[in-house]
C-alpha cells in the first residue's frame, strides 16, 4: 500500500471515528434529556459502529499479538457490530414505520441474522480460529452480518429520499422547515455512503476477490466513508453557517 | 377542542356540502394530501387547514364542484379549530428534535 492511499484509509478511519463520537454523544445526551427512543438508537449506533468497531478493526488486522488482546478486540469488535446494526434497524422501524407489521418483522428477522452471525464471529474470536484467521472480512459470520447492515442501511435511504420528498412539497406551502427538510436528504446520503462503503468489499468478496487487500476497493470505500461523515456532521453536527445557508436559501426561494 | 381525524373531518363536512360520491370526494381529498406532501393518517389540523386552502380547491374543481374555493375557505376555517392529534411522533419531529 502507498502512502496516498494509507493516507487516505487514515483520514477516512479517523474521521469515520471523530464525527460518530461526535454525533454519538450529543445524540445520547439528547436522549437522556428527551427520553426519545429514536436519538438513543442512533446515538449507540453511532458509539458501537465508529465508536467499537472501527477501533477493535484496527486492533485485530495491525497486531498479531498479545493473543489476548486481539482476541478480546475481536470479540468486542462483533458485539459492536451487532448492536451497531440492531439499533440502525430498530431507529428506522421506529422512525418510519412504528405502526407496520412487515417492518416489524423485518427488524425482527435482521436482528436474528446479527445476533446468530455474531455469536458465531465471538466463538471464533474466542478460540475457534487461530488469530490471524480473524482478520478474514470475507468469513460468512462477517457476511452476514454485512448483509443485514446493507439491508438497513439501503432501508433507512429510502425511508429517508422519501420522506425528503414529502418535505420538499411541504416546503413549497411553508409547512416544512429547511433544516428538517434537508437532514432527511443528509440522513439518505449517509445510508448512501454506508451501502457503498460496506457493499462493495462484500461484493467483491463474493465475486472471490480479497476485499481487505484490494486497493480500488479500500480506496472507494475510503471515499464513500469521508461522504458518509461529511454527511452525518452536517445532519445532526450542522456548523452555524450552514444552517444559516439553508434557512437563507429557504427564504429566497419563498 | 375537539381532536378529530382532520382527514375524516374533511369528508364528513364536504360529503353534506357538494355533490360527490363518498370514494370520489375521498379521492380528492387524498390526492390533495399527497400533492402537499402528507398521508391521510398523521396529517394534523392546521397543516390539514393548508391543504384544504391551497391544494383542495383544485381537485375538486376536476371533480365538477362549483364554488370549490368557497367550499375550501369555509372547511379550513372549521379544521384549523380542531384539536391536535395524539399518536405515534411523525418522523419530521423525531428528525427535528435529532438536530438538537
Amino acid at each position: 500500500m502507498n502512502l496516498p492511499m494509507g493516507l487516505l484509509l487514515l483520514i477516512s478511519t479517523a474521521a469515520y471515528i471523530g464525527v460518530g463520537l461526535a454525533v454519538g454523544v450529543r445524540l445520547v445526551r439528547l436522549a437522556r434529556r428527551s427520553k426519545g427512543f429514536p436519538e438513543r438508537m442512533l446515538g449507540i449506533a453511532c458509539l458501537t459502529g465508529p465508536g467499537l468497531v472501527a477501533p477493535c478493526l484496527v486492533v485485530v488486522h495491525a497486531l498479531a499479538e498479545p493473543e489476548l488482546l486481539v482476541r478480546a478486540a475481536a470479540i468486542l469488535g462483533q458485539i459492536g457490530y451487532a448492536v451497531f446494526c440492531s439499533v440502525m434497524v430498530l431507529f428506522t422501524w421506529q422512525c418510519f414505520r412504528p405502526d407496520e407489521g412487515w417492518a416489524r418483522w423485518l427488524a425482527r428477522a435482521s436482528i436474528a441474522v446479527v445476533v446468530f452471525a455474531a455469536a458465531a464471529g465471538m466463538a471464533r474470536a474466542a478460540g475457534f480460529a487461530q488469530v490471524l484467521e480473524l482478520r478474514d472480512m470475507d468469513h460468512w459470520t462477517f457476511r452476514a452480518i454485512g448483509v443485514a447492515s446493507l439491508v438497513g442501511h439501503a432501508w433507512t435511504g429510502l425511508e429517508s429520499f422519501s420522506y425528503y420528498g414529502r418535505m420538499r412539497k411541504r416546503s413549497k406551502l411553508g409547512l416544512a422547515d429547511p433544516v428538517v427538510t434537508n437532514r432527511f436528504l443528509l440522513w439518505g446520503l449517509v445510508g448512501v455512503g454506508a451501502i457503498i462503503a460496506s457493499g462493495v468489499p462484500l461484493v467483491v468478496g463474493l465475486a472471490g476477490g480479497d476485499s481487505f487487500n484490494d486497493v480500488p476497493t479500500r480506496l472507494v470505500g475510503a471515499a464513500a466513508t469521508i461522504f458518509g461523515s461529511v454527511g452525518l456532521q452536517l445532519a445532526f453536527l450542522p456548523p452555524k453557517a450552514y444552517v444559516r445557508w439553508l434557512n437563507a436559501r429557504a427564504a429566497a426561494a419563498a | 377542542m375537539e381532536a378529530a381525524d382532520p382527514f375524516q373531518f374533511v369528508c364528513d363536512r364536504l360529503g353534506e356540502r357538494v355533490q360527490l360520491d363518498r370514494l370520489a370526494l375521498r379521492g380528492a381529498v387524498r390526492l390533495a394530501l399527497k400533492a402537499a406532501g402528507f398521508e391521510a393518517r398523521g396529517v394534523q389540523p392546521s397543516e390539514m387547514a393548508v391543504v384544504v386552502t391551497r391544494m383542495l380547491p383544485k381537485e375538486l374543481a376536476s371533480c365538477g364542484v362549483s364554488d370549490p374555493e368557497a367550499h375550501c375557505a369555509r372547511l379550513a376555517a372549521e379544521v384549523s379549530g380542531l384539536g391536535a392529534r395524539a399518536g405515534a411522533e411523525s418522523p419530521d419531529a423525531v428528525f427535528r428534535r435529532l438536530g438538537g
